[in-house]
């Protein structure tokens, strides 16, 4: 019987051709003697036959691929002059970009320089000072576990996902999922435009003092392939996101002091996507109209609180498509250089307040500079 | 490598029924994720199977939907909810499949999750291993393995409550 009972839980790993050699012998010796078994087999089997005929039948009764994408497949790969084909798309399209380009730009803050302390904690230190009010920051603790659970989930080092970080800097990008257009005319306000599915994006920083290693983790779902060229005096690159992809980015430490850039200038030579290949020309123009705008909000008070940004993108009207909307990039920045020896253990329970916690961080952040540690040239 | 991508299609349009239950929906969703694996301005890995990125593809923007909808979620995994059973099929769908989709087997995949489903169509209708299935769903080998035969079992469940199964053995 017990027997029997271990040779079922196999039966369905069997059947779909899973199991070793070893255990597919046994499964079949075992069947063939038992005739419950045998029976519970033949089950099995059937049903599978009758999902197989139904899921056929959804293979066998698909549509052709309609004329737009047996168009594209004939233009594939993409030329450089493309026309566009589907407002969808190219709405779609500038959700993602300018998330990217903002997020992107973030991501150069980061970058040491030559003429001030370039050690890993220094950096990180001033690049959290440009964006944070230390006097009093408030913390999403379940934020910060999911973001070391995202980081250890990403390292396939095991050393570094399970060390807890000195420093982490979580930045969330979310666009709305809609985005509103001005008509003229409309007394209720903006009508929604379909079909946009905005973006979601999270990029974390941490350092790693037992590898004295930097390291970035980038996730985001984009609606539209991204190709950025950096071109800077000591460094050149590009990188192309895929569409409808999730993307991912590790730097370590060495790889951020080739970044090193003069005086913290940085040269962005090319930010291009289908988008603006399609109607060959600048349709839009992305431009920073606000930051740093302090906004309390109870939903969503730590967000808001840290930067809310607005951008504003006009299209070409040639283009009769949209004159102008506003699209809201919202950052948050996490401090945790105090939550080093503060991770809250889940098995010991959550404190009441792990929602709403709030810590003090001094102004006097202390630097823990690292010998090892060599300066850029 | 354009041929060989239309060739995907019914299998890519297949693995969209079997995650939104809308044909009309599959379709767009299927044209959707071929307008962006064909708006890749550089050749994908000719070396690996094509079928695999188009359902992932074809998954977020299910997932992806899913996440804006307060409805129902892609991975909430077992019996889908009553309300869930509504279709909106185009007429001439209806026409077409009214017949098939009165049996059991139908019945049975439209009372289970997406998740659940999606899996199933993987397995049984594509032919894909576990460890295949789990690149796609983004879940473990083991994990994939669970939830087939949960999945199976609740199928078999409901065709014996139905009587199909049981009718097909005779």
């Amino acid at each position: 019987m017990t027997d029997c009972k271990k040779m079922r839980s196999l039966l369905d790993a069997y059947l779909d051709e899973e199991l070793g050699e070893e255990e597919k012998t046994a499964v079949r010796r075992h069947v063939e003697t038992c005739s419950d078994c045998s029976k519970e087999l033949d089950e099995m089997q059937r049903t599978r036959a009758l999902l197989s005929e139904r899921f056929d039948t959804w293979i066998t009764y698909a549509p052709p691929p309609p004329r737009a994408v047996l168009r594209k497949s004939q233009n594939w790969p993409v030329p450089e002059s493309e026309g566009c084909e589907r407002r969808s798309l190219i709405m779609k399209s500038i959700t993602g970009i300018a998330a990217l380009i903002i997020m992107t730009l973030c991501f150069f803050f980061f970058i040491p320089s030559d003429k001030l302390d370039a050690s890993p904690m220094a950096m990180i230190m001033r690049a959290s000072k440009k964006f944070l009010n230390w006097e009093e920051v408030e913390l999403k603790v379940g934020v910060h576990l999911k973001a070391l659970d995202f980081l250890a989930r990403l390292s396939d080092d095991e050393e570094v996902a399970n060390k807890p970080v000195a420093m982490e800097v979580n930045i969330v990008c979310q666009t709305p999922d809609r985005v509103l257009i001005n008509p003229e005319g409309d007394k209720e306000g903006f009508p929604l435009v379909d079909g946009l599915t905005g973006f979601d994006g999270e990029m974390h920083w941490s350092y790693c003092e037992e590898k004295n290693e930097v390291q970035v983790g980038m996730q985001g779902a984009i609606d539209d392939s991204f190709t950025i060229t950096i071109n800077t005096e000591n460094f050149k690159s590009e990188n192309t996101i895929p569409r409808g992809m999730d993307f991912m980015k590790f730097l370590s430490w060495d790889f951020m002091k080739q970044l090193h850039t003069q005086g913290d200038k940085l040269d962005i030579k090319e930010i291009t996507g289908p988008f603006e290949k399609r109607v060959g020309r600048r349709a839009f123009e992305l431009s920073w109209i606000e930051e740093e705008k302090q906004v309390e909000d109870e939903e969503e008070g730590f967000l808001e609180k840290m930067m809310w940004a607005t951008s504003r993108v006009t299209i070409d009207p040639a283009q009769d498509l949209v004159e102008q909307y506003e699209l809201d990039v919202r950052f948050a920045f996490l401090p945790l250089v105090t939550l080093k020896v503060e991770v809250v253990d889940v098995d010991q329970g959550l404190p009441e307040d792990f929602f709403h916690y709030s810590h003090h961080i001094p102004d006097d952040i202390p630097v823990v500079e690292k010998e090892s540690i060599e300066k850029t040239d | 490598m354009q041929k060989s991508a239309l060739k995907l299609w019914p299998k890519v349009f297949a693995y969209g029924l079997s995650l939104v239950r809308d044909r009309d929906h599959a379709e767009d969703l299927c044209q959707e994720t071929y307008l962006r694996f064909f708006s890749m301005k550089r050749p994908v890995d000719s070396t690996r199977p094509l079928l695999p990125l188009l359902l992932v593809i074809i998954r977020n923007l299910v997932a992806t939907e899913a996440r804006h909808s307060k409805h129902w979620a892609i991975d909430n995994e077992g019996v889908a909810d009553g309300d869930q059973l509504d279709s909106h099929e185009s007429p001439a769908w209806k026409k077409a499949a009214e017949e098939e989709e009165r049996t059991a087997v139908q019945q049975a995949l439209d009372r289970l999750s997406p998740d659940w489903r999606s899996a199933l169509f993987l397995k049984d209708g594509l032919g894909f291993s576990y460890k295949e299935i789990g690149d796609v769903i983004k879940r473990s080998e083991d994990s994939v393995r669970t939830l087939l035969h949960r999945a199976r079992n609740k199928v078999r469940e409901l065709l014996k409550s139905h009587g199909t199964d049981e009718r097909r053995a005779q």
